[in-house]
């Protein structure tokens, strides 16, 4: 089940914003027969910091619903004119390393939407965020992302994990 | 917001896939969108912003017989757009110049009148299929739906999907009342 919320008091700058110091830039992983066709390094490649995230990312983690035994943190950059096409997140590291249970990711977006930002899941669109919002999905929710704006388009994801 | 409907369940899908497109655009300066804004060209992809497109007596037959469903929209002329997977149009406004020029130069009588472009949706809404005007964006929509889109309203399209996007626009003069 896809469940929306906000985190109060968000209180990202901008100035903390500008300073992601990305270090990976990487095509996103294609899933199907169809991605491979129409999505390429050219079209599909995003920046994105996990465990090198700065401190107020991993303190994201404190500020949505305490539902979770364990949880990983990321952020990402989706460049102007890249793509995350249609697939599903596993999250089999953090499975791996914390064992098995229910996962799912915490969608935390940085910023106000701007024009061209896109986020869909399950066949639901999503724009028009404030800075705060989050989206809660599941391991087999398909959904999709892309930036045909001017901007950089950052988000946080926390994937959490509740043991079995 | 959607304005209107037309009925198209006798247009096949496999029709669409059938056009013939004359034109592939890139579309990467946006029709003046960031010079006339003093902003910076994106980074796009070489081969992002990239429509596939085909007009008036190049359109297919069936892009014709859509056209006449819309007799509020005087001097329309029709277009069929198509986005590949991966594919976008970025921020953009329509100025109409094609449009303004024809009425200059045939002496139209546009009194009282705009200039406007149709946006017929030729396929119910699929994910990744997606259009913004004016900071409006559309969650749901059904084949043979329309909008408008006038003159200075930013908007930009994208297809993050694995589908084809096609649409059909039909830019002409209407009255303002006839277009609510």
């Amino acid at each position: 089940m896809i469940k929306y919320g906000k985190i109060d008091n968000f209180g990202i700058t901008n100035d903390q914003m500008s300073q992601l110091n990305f270090d990976d830039y990487f095509q996103c992983y294609q899933q199907t027969p169809a991605i491979e066709q129409y999505y390429t390094e050219h079209n599909s490649s995003i920046w994105q910091m996990f465990e090198t995230s700065p401190q107020w990312v991993h303190d994201l983690a404190k500020k949505i619903p305490q539902d979770f035994d364990h949880h990983v943190v990321s952020v990402i950059n989706i460049p102007p004119g890249q793509t995350i096409p249609h697939h599903v997140d596993k999250h089999f590291k953090l499975k791996q390393e914390h064992g098995e249970g229910e996962s799912h990711r915490y969608l935390i977006f940085l910023e106000d939407w701007k024009r061209g930002h896109y986020y869909e899941v399950h066949d639901q669109p999503f724009t028009k965020w404030n800075a705060g919002d989050w989206v809660k999905f599941g391991i087999d929710d398909w959904h999709i992302a892309g930036n045909m704006g001017e901007q950089p388009f950052y988000s946080a994801q926390v994937t959490v994990l509740k043991n079995d | 917001m959607i304005k209107g409907h037309v009925d198209l369940s006798w247009l096949d899908e496999r029709e669409l896939y059938l056009t013939k497109f004359v034109e592939e655009t890139n579309t990467i300066w946006s029709g003046g969108y960031w010079k006339d804004n003093n902003m910076a060209i994106p980074d796009y992809p070489t081969d992002g912003p990239i429509v596939l497109q085909t007009y008036d007596e190049y359109a297919p037959a069936y892009a014709q017989k859509i056209r006449e469903l819309f007799p509020q929209i005087e001097h329309s002329m029709v277009t069929v757009n198509c986005i590949k997977p991966g594919r976008f149009i970025g921020p953009h406004i329509d100025k109409f110049f094609r449009l303004n020029d024809l009425a200059k130069l045939n002496k139209w009588d546009i009194e009282g009148k705009i200039p406007v472009r149709v946006n017929v949706f030729l396929q119910d809404k699929i994910m990744g299929h997606f259009l913004e005007i004016a900071d409006y964006t559309f969650p749901e929509y059904s084949k043979g739906d329309y909008t408008y889109i006038l003159k200075d309203q930013v908007h930009c399209v994208s297809n993050v999907s694995n589908i084809n996007r096609y649409t059909l626009q039909i830019t002409g003069y209407a009255k303002t009342k006839d277009i609510q």
